[in-house]
């Protein structure tokens, strides 16, 4: 009987033992249909490699860089185009182009930004949760590479989303509630931050980033430390440290790892890019046409090119296209960059940016004329600005405006400045609060405008 | 038989003899030590020679002779006598003062043979020491009711088992069918709803994936599929038992809520060889009696009435006039084609048994070969079934070892007349044939060759269904199947006995569907072009699975406790995979090819692919206590894991208790002669579901294929892994009563259940912000609560003169209440409340039938329509109730109501077994009360025709409401010309009452004596032929089209089965 009882007791043992240590194995590992899990994703370099183009990916939807945050709604909103009626460019972007962003279209598109921006973070923040203490599945300077990345890719989803979703510093200051922001993945909400709370989580980011990331690595394509440093530029100008800008902006500038183009053969400046978006080829073209091409025509009118570069100009950035497939045929009012028709990659950030934030920070009129100049040149203007023209700081204040509009025609930061400097509505290029019936060349201003998008939760 | 009487006259006339000599020694041996004498009989008066009575506390015994009688000497007066034989309750009679004789009945005891071991398919248990709520059938029951479908069988004799009715594959020998449990703990959310599964479907978890309701199935310890119970030979059966409380099932853990069918081949016997073969060969007629369709004349009148003939514009009116007059010539001519009788046939099926089984104490070995052909009444469908098994046993010494080895193939055919529907909707004006006796693809010369200015109403082309007969379509699904499994028994003391098992199943499902394209269903695409005319695709599978177990029971006898335990742990591995092709450009119908095709298409439609892999552990342990043979206890634990499940809870602990009083073994119990036994039993505890799809805890990434970043491949995660996510855990609790009534001849069983489900995997819309929109989380519960009676009573039984007569009647009543959901749930309901489908704009019919909806309080099998009063006699609209009370004509998706539930009040079945000498006749009865229904075919058929198009209901002429004044029950008939007809949404007008009586079956057998000449000349033993009429008639309060895209049929089959 004893016998018996110990040997049940054994036996017994052996099922507990198979029960709790090779069972938990036994049942841990699955490949699901045409899906890999994460865990395989995560075992090599390309695999993490992959996940963040996967983020790329993301960022090229139509409703983010690929058309809406770039050609697309924002360059409407930040009135880049004149020849904008209801009838031509549908109601959604007649809408933006009015600043009327509290209408239920614009929300159900900021809700579309909302999710997909958020998205691609949940993508980036998935990728950082898996490379802790992976450092040795890594070649070379890798691991740092793509941790940088991702840093660098969190915090200027996040820096747009807090300059679309929240109101500008400029306005209202740093306590307002912004935006989440969101490192680690979790079904329970992130509570949202205020304003100068996510300049704080971007700075740490970027601050990270900026140590992880080798400035000798020029791959544009990809986020890399002269973007940071740029970005960084960027967000000290939006959040008013002029001191840190300039000191940043002046980084990448006496870097001089980037240099000014001095031809016109390619009008996005690609070489200039400190960070260019790739906008898959096909897709890329159709989403050009869905903004531009026919029935809808839309663009920036003869009469107003000439406002803005004056009539005979040798300014390379003078040139609109007739149609989207051929850049050569000029004197139409689509933007001829966006003309080539194999233009697939998107500036994000672009040295000239850099010229114009040192510009902007400098007390020195002579000095900021100087990195101004610098930029004309380049775009083949001969004649420079000087003192005696650009006589104080709002002549000056000026010039940096209509550079933003030439340079960054179609590419959605004009809204952002426009953001940043709390510009009154009615200083705003083609103004008219005439809603009903706004006159030829001009784009009306709803009375309840706002720079502020809706968030959706 | 006249022996046997003469016996009996010779045994009443020695009792009286006995008697008076008794009485006699009585009265004048008083106070001594006494010679007691007596007769042992059974209760139908049988004498019990063998039994021993004895003197209680003493070793004074003697034992019974072969007439019933006994006499005990040397009896201390006022003693106590008892008397003890198998198979019989033990007797006490305490003497009295001066008695000398005592007569002793026995009754048998309640528990017949076949119940005294429960089998879960993990241990074996006494019916004493089980407390869990469990039925066996043999398989000769179940034969009897059905020889062709186990499934359905079970669907009758057991109150708890239920099938979903299938009104659109009716009697479709290649769906199966929709099995239930108890019910159902699941939402109807994203799960096939139709009741049907394609048969082709050897893979474990997608079968589980389609129903997430079906109960898990276990075939000799090892987990099988649906389809593999659904083509076994019926006589291969030795028994099957449905558990269905937690006491039965926790040992299965994660698999059990819905329930445990296990499945009991028959096992070698030992002896010489013996043969066994039967043969069965049935009849399927199809079963039209529910349809009622128009004739040529009166179709053409209710179109003419409906105003297919009529145009505003008067250009198009004279054409349409012009199609009239010459389709009433038709008529006239005499055309009045009945269409459905069209693809029908007399299907017969032919099903040969052989086993040859023998060995001896140490070696046993049989084998069994199997060809089932079946014929459905659908013209040229049916299913094929071959299969081959052998098994050998050896028994030496404290080991046993069984392996089994099978083969099957099944080949099912699906018609290429296509579906029943697209005859029942046919016009009957239209001719079939041409005069040489070929169906007319074109049922209907075009407006040019008949010189009229537009196309006929409705339609540019009638095509003939019946036509694709005559082409080389080839439309059928197969499946190879394999298994190996070995179990081996090591009694390592007399009461431990180790057990082990591994097992190896394989199926290779395979389908493929050739339409030429001259099949009428390209017929349409003419304008595109001729290289995609003409499809053939093709599935090949592989579905594997692998079992292995280990287990131990022990068994502890002391004092008047006995012990059970039993231990055990099981891996299983199952991985499928399936490749899917088609193919478009098939010109001719003998390119009937693969290769031969032009391409994928135009549309370019790429192969896919699917591949699953799901592992699974469960461990068990359970201990059964019971003490004097009244009181029992019996406690199970399981531990289940599942790569299906969160990474945080894949191991997951169940556990259910049960009691169980045997109140007949009480001292205070006295039988009466009302009740002679009486059993209570009740348990509790949980059991879990795993029956979902794994992706829902794992985070996993996607590629974008047709999208790169610089050439190179970009990856993304969109949904929300739940690394939390669990079982479903359902707790179930079960009361049981068990009586014995009336000397045995009734016995009752009455259980009340109740099933708490109460961590129903639900989607939860989650905050944007977090990068994810919904993620699936245990949110949901529901509860489900019913009880079954039981009743079955001897009637007759007369062994002596072998006749018995058993009658049984059970019933069912189960109820299913939502208690709680997930706000997603409401954006599910509100999308079943829009107007235009969201999945499919140009979908008209979109609530045209009830969408579910899913509502807390209320269950899911509600019918969710809008409150009618009726049609309105003046106008002939129907007239709404919106939920304010108020009255409108306007119909509005917002006003619906839970009109009616689907699940009925009761179901059950009353059966009958008569055995007279050596005739059987067994008859079954199923009813169902309080069900309600959405008579959608009549919606359909009625309203919602478009009689331009499709045939109707000869209801529409004589029904709907035509005048002013005109009590119908029907709307108006009437069309506006450029839109069709109005059509009919979800309303209450059409939630019917769904009771009805079913005569399931009816068996006719005759065993044929063997004394018979032929019968020793052929050296047969026990020939038996069986008649079996299923399905023979309905009687209910809904009249439906029934089978619209397969007919229902009645089956009769000859069964002849003998041994050698």
């Amino acid at each position: 009987m004893q016998i018996v009882k110990k040997k049940i007791l054994a036996i017994a043992g052996l099922f507990v033992l198979l029960g709790t240590a090779s069972c938990q194995k036994w049942t841990d590992e699955t490949p699901q249909p045409l899906e890999v899990d994460e865990s395989k994703i995560f075992s090599t370099e390309k695999g993490f490699r992959e996940a963040l183009n996967g983020v790329y990916l993301q960022m090229g939807a139509p409703s983010l860089y690929g058309r809406d945050l770039t050609m697309g709604a924002l360059s409407l909103a930040g009135r880049s185009y004149d020849s904008v009626s209801i009838k031509k460019v549908g109601y959604t972007y007649y809408q933006a182009a009015s600043l009327n962003l509290n209408d239920a279209s614009i929300k159900g598109y900021s809700a579309d930004v909302w999710n997909k921006m958020y998205s691609a973070i949940a993508n980036v923040n998935n990728v950082l949760a898996n490379i802790e203490n992976k450092q040795s599945i890594f070649s070379g300077d890798n691991y740092n590479t793509i941790k940088g990345e991702a840093l660098a890719l969190r915090a200027y989803l996040h820096f747009d989303l807090l300059r679309m979703f929240a109101p500008a510093p400029a306005l209202d200051g740093f306590t307002n509630a912004a935006i989440p922001y969101v490192t680690v993945n979790d079904y329970k909400a992130t509570p949202v931050s205020t304003v100068g709370q996510v300049f704080d989580q971007c700075l740490v980011d970027l601050t990270d980033a900026d140590k992880l990331l080798n400035t000798n690595n020029l791959n544009t394509t990809q986020i890399n430390g002269w973007a940071v440093k740029g970005l960084m530029a960027r967000l000290y100008l939006y959040k008013g440290d002029k001191i840190k800008a300039n000191e940043y902006a002046s980084a990448v500038i006496n870097g001089q790892k980037f240099s000014l183009s001095t031809t016109k053969a390619d009008l996005f400046f690609a070489n200039e890019s400190l960070f260019k978006l790739n906008v898959f080829g096909l897709n890329f073209y159709a989403l050009r046409k869905s903004v531009f091409g026919a029935p809808a025509l839309i663009g920036t009118s003869v009469s107003a090119q000439s406002a803005l570069y004056g009539d005979l100009t040798p300014d390379y950035r003078k040139a609109f296209s007739l149609t989207l497939d051929d850049a050569t045929k000029t004197g139409g009012i689509i933007p001829a960059k966006l003309a080539l028709s194999s233009a697939n990659v998107f500036p994000m950030i672009r040295l000239t940016e850099m010229y114009y934030i040192a510009a902007e920070c400098t007390d020195d009129i002579p000095t900021a004329l100087g990195y101004l100049n610098t930029v004309r040149k380049a775009r083949g203007i001969i004649v420079d600005l000087t003192p005696a023209t650009v006589t104080d700081a709002a002549a000056l204040s000026t010039e940096i405006l209509n550079e933003y509009r030439k340079e960054f025609v179609g590419e959605g930061q004009v809204f952002f400045y426009y953001k940043r400097n709390n510009t009154a509505f009615t200083s705003l290029p083609f103004y008219t609060n005439n809603v009903e019936k706004p006159p030829l060349g001009r784009v009306a201003v709803v009375p309840n405008a706002t720079y502020t998008f809706v968030k959706p939760e | 038989m006249s022996s046997n009487n003469i016996l009996l006259k010779r045994i009443g006339g020695k009792g009286v003899l006995l008697l008076l000599l008794l009485n006699f020694c009585a009265t004048i041996l008083f106070a001594q030590n006494v010679v007691i004498r007596g007769t042992v009989k059974g209760d139908v008066g049988e004498p019990l020679a063998g039994a021993t009575v004895k003197q209680v506390g003493t070793n004074n015994v003697t034992v019974v002779t072969k007439n019933g009688t006994y006499e005990l000497k040397n009896v201390a007066p006022g003693a106590s006598l008892q008397v003890t034989f198998i198979g019989y309750k033990n007797e006490v009679i305490v003497l009295k003062s001066g008695q000398t004789t005592a007569n002793f009945v026995l009754r048998n005891n309640i528990v017949s043979l076949k119940e005294v071991t429960v089998n879960t398919g993990l241990y074996k248990r006494p019916v004493g020491n089980f407390t869990g709520s469990a039925k066996t059938y043999t398989g000769e029951e179940l034969k009897v009711v059905n020889p062709k479908n186990v499934l359905q069988a079970l669907a009758v004799v057991d109150p708890s088992v239920r099938i979903t009715p299938n009104n659109q594959f009716g009697s479709d020998p290649n769906q199966l069918p929709n099995l239930q449990v108890r019910g159902a703990n699941n939402l109807p959310l994203t799960t096939n709803t139709s009741g049907a599964n394609p048969v082709s479907n050897g893979d474990f978890a997608a079968s589980y994936l389609s129903n997430p309701n079906q109960p898990l199935i276990i075939m000799d310890g090892f987990e099988t599929t649906l389809q593999a119970l659904y083509d076994m030979d019926i006589s291969l059966i030795a028994n099957i038992t449905v558990l269905k409380d937690a006491a039965a099932t926790v040992a299965y853990g994660s698999k059990a809520a819905n329930g445990v069918i296990v499945v009991d081949t028959k096992q070698p016997p030992m002896g010489k060889l013996r043969v066994t073969y039967s043969i069965n060969a049935s009849t399927e007629l199809p079963d039209l009696s529910s349809y009622h369709l128009l004739d040529a004349a009166g179709l053409l009148e209710a179109q003419r009435i409906a105003g297919v003939y009529s145009d505003k514009n008067q250009f198009n009116d004279i054409a349409k006039k012009q199609w009239y007059d010459y389709r009433l010539a038709q008529v006239k001519s005499g055309v009045n084609t009945y269409w459905l009788s069209q693809p029908l046939q007399v299907g017969y099926g032919l099903n040969h048994s052989l086993q040859l089984a023998g060995g001896g104490s140490q070696f046993r070995y049989s084998f069994s070969l199997n060809y089932n052909n079946s014929e459905g009444v659908m013209k040229e469908s049916g299913r094929d079934r071959y299969s081959l098994s052998y098994n050998i046993g050896y028994v030496g010494g404290r080991v046993k070892v069984n392996n089994n080895t099978s083969v099957g193939y099944v080949k099912g055919n699906n018609s290429p007349w296509g579906s029943f529907s697209s005859y029942s909707s046919q016009f009957p004006f239209f001719k079939n044939n041409d005069e040489s006796g070929n169906p007319i693809k074109v049922l209907e010369p075009s407006s040019g060759d008949l010189g009229f200015a537009i196309s006929a109403p409705g339609s540019l082309a009638f095509l003939n269904p019946s036509y694709n007969s005559t082409l080389n379509v080839s439309d059928y699904n197969s499946s190879l199947s394999m298994s190996n499994k070995t179990n081996i028994e090591v009694s390592l003391t007399d009461d431990l006995k180790l057990t082990g098992s591994l097992g190896w199943q394989s199926n290779a499902p395979y389908a493929q569907a050739f339409l030429p394209a001259d099949h009428t269903s390209f017929a349409g695409s003419v304008t595109s072009s001729m290289m995609d005319l003409g499809s053939y695709s093709q599935l090949k599978g592989n579905n594997n699975a692998l079992d292995g177990k280990i287990g131990l029971n022990y068994r502890l006898s002391f004092g008047r406790s006995t012990l059970l335990a039993a231990v055990g742990g099981q891996l299983q591995k199952t991985e499928s995979n399936s490749t899917q092709i088609k193919v478009l450009g098939v010109p001719n119908d003998y390119l009937d090819e693969i290769g031969l095709a032009n391409g994928y298409g135009t549309t370019s439609t790429k192969p896919s692919s699917n591949i699953n892999l799901t592992r699974n552990v469960s461990n068990f342990g359970s201990i059964s206590y019971n003490f004097d043979d009244r009181y029992t206890a019996e406690f199970t634990a399981n531990q289940s894991g599942s790569s299906q499940f969160g990474s945080n809870s894949k191991m997951s602990p169940f556990y259910a208790a049960g009691l169980s009083w045997n109140i007949t073994n009480e001292k205070f119990f006295k039988p009466n002669d009302v009740i002679q036994s009486a059993k209570l039993r009740a348990s509790m505890g949980t059991t879990g579901n795993q029956n979902f799809s794994s992706d829902m805890s794992q985070q996993v990434y996607q590629y974008k294929l047709v999208n790169n970043y610089r050439l190179l491949m970009g990856t993304v995660t969109t949904s929300f892994a739940n690394p939390d996510l669990e079982f479903q855990k359902t707790l179930k609790t079960n009361v049981a009563l068990m009586l014995g009534m009336f000397k045995s001849r009734i016995n009752v069983s009455a259980e009340y259940y109740n099933e708490v489900t109460n961590n129903l995997i639900l989607p939860l819309d989650i905050a944007p912000s977090t990068g994810f929109i919904t993620y699936q989380d245990n949110l949901g519960a529901t509860k489900n609560e019913g009880f079954e009676l039981g009743i079955s009573a001897n009637v007759i039984k007369d062994p002596q003169r072998n006749i018995f007569w058993t009658v049984g009647f059970n019933t069912g009543h189960y109820k299913n209440i939502i208690t709680r959901l997930s706000p997603a749930v409401e954006a599910i309901n509100n999308k079943n409340n829009l107007d235009i489908d969201p999945n499919d704009p140009n979908n008209k019919r979109y609530q045209t039938s009830p969408l579910p909806r899913f509502v807390v309080g209320e269950s899911t099998s509600r019918i969710w329509a809008v409150p009618s009063l009726g049609i309105d006699p003046a106008t002939g609209k129907e007239v709404f109730v919106k939920l304010d009370g108020s009255h409108t004509f306007e119909w509005d998706a917002n006003d619906k109501r839970a009109i009616a539930d689907a699940t009925p009040k009761f179901k059950g079945a009353f059966s009958s077994n008569l055995n007279y000498k050596n005739f059987v006749l067994n008859f079954n009865l199923m009813y169902q009360y309080g069900g309600y229904m959405y008579n959608q075919t009549l919606v359909d058929k009625v309203e919602n025709v478009n009689l331009a198009l499709g045939n109707a209901d000869a209801r529409v002429l004589t029904e709907r409401w035509k005048q002013p004044g005109d009590i119908s029950s029907f709307k108006s008939l009437v069309s506006d010309g450029t839109n069709g007809l109005q059509t009919t949404k979800a309303t209450s007008r059409f939630v019917m009452e769904d009771s009805f009586i079913d005569l399931a079956s009816l068996t006719v057998g005759y065993n044929f004596p063997s004394t018979l000449k032929w019968v020793k000349a052929a050296h047969l033993s026990a020939p038996r032929l069986m008649i079996t009429q299923n399905n023979l008639a309905h009687f209910g309060t809904i009249k439906t089209e029934r089978g619209t895209s397969y007919p229902f049929a009645r089956s009769l089959s000859f069964g002849l089965s003998t041994n050698f």
